[in-house]
């Protein structure tokens, strides 16, 4: 699964050593992060003291992996405006998010109330981050789970189809899917 | 117009005068408040209630979906930034609401300073009185004539049907009809907060 990984600039000075192990547990559990682009920003705001200048492409790169990504998972002991604008984007695509919280993180957060059904609020430590991140993305990888939707499709589309079923021996569905994971192989290369 | 307000306040309440000056700022341009929440907040800062066992997170946040729901504006003090209200930012552009963002500090050297929607205005101010000018001139920017907002909606039969029965009866349109319904449902509302404010 794609995982994509945010957090607050505050967490680049303060936590650094948390937000490793976050991404150490999500690389060893076999699933890949979206978006590497912790090691860059830690970087640049040690040598400059800022994280960005440039933080309209930063948004929208974020946006599109939100987008390309199956799950969020967001370190958010820290407040972060951003990190908010982010895992209300993901709410919007209805993408599992996972929102951390150390254990010594404080209480009085507004966005622990917030009880959407796609964010599971979760309070870790060191002994129990990998653990709490493991279990989040087992429940939610789908890679062996079949989904299934119906979608509507004019007469044009309709006679492609069953052309292209007759022509080619496949079911109509086999061909739909051909044709989006060759979509999924072009972004990929 | 309906505004929903939003925003950070640290623990020390510091923020309370600017949010009472984007509230006196929305009504003297004729708008009003989705949610009160300023005066609740204000006694949490005072009473110093710190355990967020005394304070129903979930609550506030169902209530403040409900004036999301209703408002045609949003306004959020962001100078004391949390991440919930970033949260709201991007509730209030989905729902394609125009936001104010006002901040006594600058907003370059966050992360937010890089969203841009057609929606969205940030503005820094330095004291209440450039404050309430900043609130007052986005208010009246997206004030909408009354011949603007138009509604469209399905009904089933029985609606059309006693539709059609009033409109007869009243001699008014059914547009006019639920326009008087649907003020009729303001006025109780009006009653129904009076009363219990008065208990």
């Amino acid at each position: 699964m794609k995982v994509h990984f945010t957090t607050s600039r505050i967490s680049l000075e303060k936590d650094t050593k948390s937000v490793r192990r976050i991404l150490d547990v999500i690389n060893e559990s076999g699933h890949t992060v979206a978006r590497e682009w912790f090691d860059d920003a830690y970087a640049q705001y040690n040598e400059a003291g800022i994280v960005s200048d440039d933080w309209a492409t930063i948004v929208k790169e974020n946006l599109a992996t939100i987008a390309q990504a199956d799950v969020i998972i967001a370190e958010a002991s820290h407040d972060s405006f951003a990190v908010g604008y982010l895992i209300a984007s993901a709410v919007h695509l209805k993408k599992p998010i996972l929102l951390l919280r150390r254990t010594d993180a404080d209480n009085d957060a507004f966005v622990t109330g917030v009880e959407d059904g796609w964010i599971l609020h979760k309070k870790y430590d060191e002994q129990n981050v990998k653990e709490t991140i493991v279990k989040f993305l087992e429940e939610n990888d789908i890679k062996s789970k079949d989904m299934r939707f119906n979608f509507f499709i004019d007469r044009k589309i309709y006679n492609y189809l069953r052309w292209a079923a007759f022509k080619t021996g496949k079911t109509k569905a086999e061909i739909l899917r051909d044709l989006v994971q060759n979509e999924i192989d072009k972004q990929d290369s | 117009m309906i505004t929903h307000i939003g925003g950070g306040i640290r623990a020390n309440g510091d923020e309370f005068p600017y949010f009472k000056v984007i509230i006196n700022a929305i009504h003297e341009a004729g708008g009003s408040i989705a949610r009160n929440w300023v005066q609740s907040a204000n006694h949490k800062v005072t009473q110093k209630i710190e355990n967020d066992e005394d304070v129903d997170w979930g609550g506030a946040v169902r209530e403040n979906d409900y004036a999301m729901n209703i408002a045609d504006l949003y306004i959020a003090e962001t100078t004391a930034y949390r991440l919930y209200h970033g949260y709201e930012l991007a509730q209030a552009l989905q729902k394609g609401i125009p936001v104010l963002l006002v901040s006594r500090t600058s907003f370059r050297p966050y992360a937010i300073s890089g969203v841009k929607n057609k929606l969205l205005t940030m503005k820094t101010y330095e004291t209440t009185e450039e404050l309430a000018d900043i609130v007052k001139k986005f208010i009246t920017a997206h004030e909408m004539a009354p011949e603007d907002r138009y509604v469209q909606t399905p009904v089933d039969y029985k609606l059309a049907g006693y539709l059609h029965g009033a409109s007869r009866a009243q001699n008014k349109t059914k547009g006019e009809v639920l326009r008087e319904l649907a003020l009729l449902g303001l006025e109780l509302q009006k009653i129904t907060e009076r009363n219990k404010k008065s208990r």
